[in-house]
């Protein structure tokens, strides 16, 4: 006997998926708030997270600085922390932005399972968080260059637009990931390693320009770029229009991911 | 005539054992689902039907139960009604809004307070701030954890989930109510306040999908009942008669051994139409066949569980008798078997009066002699039933 399965109907998919996606604008604001005092009942040092990683990185960037070798090895083009700081800020939107579909599937997974929730919902929430977390680093970074003697320059109007863009290509990577990630979680762990990897590729802490097997990493022109627009150097216009361009087909192609995969991916679970 | 609440028609739901294959498999759907592949013809491999093939109406003002045991499928068939959960085939049509209580406390977050969950169920039902408030202070009420609806619901007993879980469903006023066990929970004071509240829900029009195992409950708050077994209806129709066969499918066989040889063994045993039934006159005839005459002997016999391990009730007859060599009958007359419905067995014997050394014995090894009691299916008998009861009293209730 034939297995007629119920599939979705085409008509009216698209309508669908901008209700699902109005809902979850509507009330992804206080369903943060929610989630952010269930956080809270969790953590002790609460924001100092966001920060800590930079700090630790500032100290070492000084630490190397200091030594003989890291003046030598180590030709970056400005001084070592501004390069590492504003590296690791931009790198840590780009992850943070990986991450986040599947800590926020696995955290509602209760209630996506069972239909209390969309998925568009979820990503919604980590959404705010994540705006939330990246705009106090920026915050963070922009008063702490002043301090390591950067002047901020008008090339910081293309700011928002790189991590525009450092999260939209994240976020995209992150939700093609995390519905498998939910029932499988080697997905969580080998997202986790090529996170690792992929900021040992990328202009993080030593320039991979000059490297032919890492010439081929998209993400180094961004960074680059994203650092440019805070240390007062040229903006490449191009590699922001185009970037933004593949990012915007990118999370589309993640949304469509999402609306056609998410009941596949969740019935296991109910 | 008015649309049913709930039509579940042909509604089959196959899942998969193993996750990581259940992933795969989600991803090939969702490829399959874009080019719209052709209809396969069989299970995957580690694919299994949890439902297959169930068709189900619920009209306004009706309660349904969904019985049978652990594993058999109530709560995915309580899951796809609810639209937890797609059907894999077969459709599912709801006029009206529906509510679920499945699976207690799964959906509140166990960091937030009794109120902070309630407040985020209003805000994903995506309610106005006015009836949200109202949903609150409702389910407050109805809830009634006093102080403990401020405290994070990760600390509360099964019973105060059940209470919340509970409250958050029926406090939506929805026209289809779907409870999972969650009756059985709550203290008896709860049960009772979910019960009258049932009762009075579909008085007022509303419908009932009750899946549990307090066969008392199914009897007494549905109307019709679907037995499921392995994901398939096997019984739909009176809760009653649907309680009657599930009891009867958990009842232990008895385990009979009819190579032994005896010399005394049950020819008969029954009332009217030759069915024991209870409160029923019953009649016993036994044959016994001797090697040599025996003088001042008795007879008697005692009905035992169907698993051999607890006497239910002996009789003899204490008026010695004589029995010749060669084959012969016993008979003896009950007026009104005071035996519950169930599997029995019988152990048959004739003994020496004075010694009580046994002449001819039945059913005392392994070659039991399996006996059934019947009753009609009514509230009553299978609450006997239900509580494995085997006596039935002969009460005068004054």
């Amino acid at each position: 006997m034939a297995i007629n399965e119920a599939i979705e109907p085409r008509v009216g998919a698209l309508r669908r998926a901008i209700a699902a996606w109005t809902s979850a604008l509507r009330i992804g604001w206080p369903l943060y708030l929610l989630e952010l005092k269930a956080r809270k009942r969790r953590h002790w040092i609460g924001l100092v997270w966001i920060f800590a990683p930079l700090l630790v990185v500032l100290a070492i960037g000084f630490g190397i600085e200091a030594t003989r070798w890291g003046g030598r090895a180590i030709a970056v083009g400005m001084p070592y922390p501004v390069y590492i700081v504003t590296g690791l800020t931009f790198w840590q939107a780009f992850a943070d932005a990986v991450l986040m579909p599947l800590r926020q599937f696995t955290g509602f997974r209760p209630e996506l399972a069972r239909g209390r929730m969309t998925v568009e919902q979820a990503i919604v929430v980590g959404l705010f968080d994540l705006a939330f977390a990246t705009l106090l680093r920026a915050i963070f970074l922009l008063a702490l260059l002043p301090w390591l003697g950067v002047s901020i320059s008008s090339s910081v109007i293309a700011l928002p637009m790189v991590f525009i863009g450092l999260v939209g290509a994240g976020l995209a990577i992150g939700v093609f990931a995390a519905l498998p990630g939910l029932l499988i979680d080697d997905v969580g762990r080998a997202l986790g390693i090529a996170l690792a990897l992929g900021m040992l590729a990328s202009p993080v802490f030593y320039r991979t320009h000059t490297l032919d097997l890492l010439a081929w990493n998209p993400l180094a022109p961004w960074i680059d770029t994203a650092r440019a627009s805070v240390t007062g150097q040229p903006v490449d216009v191009a590699t922001i229009t185009w970037g933004l361009l593949a990012v915007v087909i990118s999370l589309l192609l993640a949304a469509a991911w999402l609306r056609l995969a998410h009941r596949h991916f969740l019935a296991p679970l109910a | 005539m008015s649309e049913p609440r709930i039509r579940a028609r042909d509604v089959s739901v196959i899942r998969c054992r193993s996750l990581t294959r259940a992933a795969y498999y989600a991803c090939r759907d969702t490829v399959g689902a874009i080019v719209r592949h052709a209809p396969r013809s069989r299970l995957r491999r580690g694919e299994f039907y949890a439902l297959e093939a169930i068709d189900l109406s619920l009209d306004a003002g009706e309660a349904i139960a969904v019985i049978g045991d652990n594993g058999a499928g109530k709560s995915t068939l309580l899951k796809t009604l609810a639209g937890m959960l797609p059907a894999t085939t077969g459709s599912v049509e709801r006029n009206g809004s529906v509510a679920a209580v499945i699976e207690l406390g799964v959906g509140l977050n166990p960091l937030l307070s009794g109120r902070e969950n309630v407040s985020l169920a209003a805000l994903l039902r995506e309610l106005p701030a006015d009836i949200a408030c109202a949903y609150l202070h409702d389910v407050e009420a109805f809830a009634d954890l006093g102080e403990a609806f401020d405290v994070a619901t990760g600390s509360y007993s099964s019973g105060m989930t059940a209470r919340l879980a509970f409250a958050m469903a029926a406090m939506t006023r929805p026209d289809v109510l779907l409870v999972d066990e969650a009756l059985s929970v709550g203290d008896l004071a709860f049960q009772r306040k979910c019960t009258r509240f049932i009762e009075e829900f579909l008085g007022a029009g509303g419908a009932l999908v009750l899946a549990s195992h307090n066969v008392l409950q199914v009897q007494s708050l549905c109307q019709r009942a679907i037995l499921i077994d392995s994901g398939r209806a096997i019984f739909t129709g009176a809760a009653v008669e649907a309680v009657r066969q599930m009891i009867a499918r958990s009842m232990p066989m008895v385990e009979t051994n009819t190579a032994e040889e005896t010399t005394i063994r049950l020819i008969g045993f029954g009332g009217d139409a030759g069915r024991l039934r209870t409160g029923a006159p019953a009649r016993i005839k036994v044959e016994y066949t001797l090697d040599e005459d025996f003088r001042d002997v008795i007879w008697g016999f005692g009905l035992w569980t169907a698993d051999n391990q607890q006497c239910v009730t002996t009789a003899q007859d204490l008026s010695p008798r004589s029995l010749a060599a060669g084959r012969g009958t016993l008979e003896c007359e009950i007026e009104r078997l005071p035996i519950a419905p169930g599997n029995y067995t019988l152990r048959l014997y004739i003994t020496d009066r004075a010694s009580g050394t046994a002449v001819a014995l039945s059913g005392w090894g392994r070659a039991s002699t399996p006996v059934t009691v019947d009753s009609p299916a009514s509230i009553e008998s299978n609450h006997q039933l239900d509580m494995r009861q085997m006596v039935v009293l002969d009460v005068n209730w004054q």
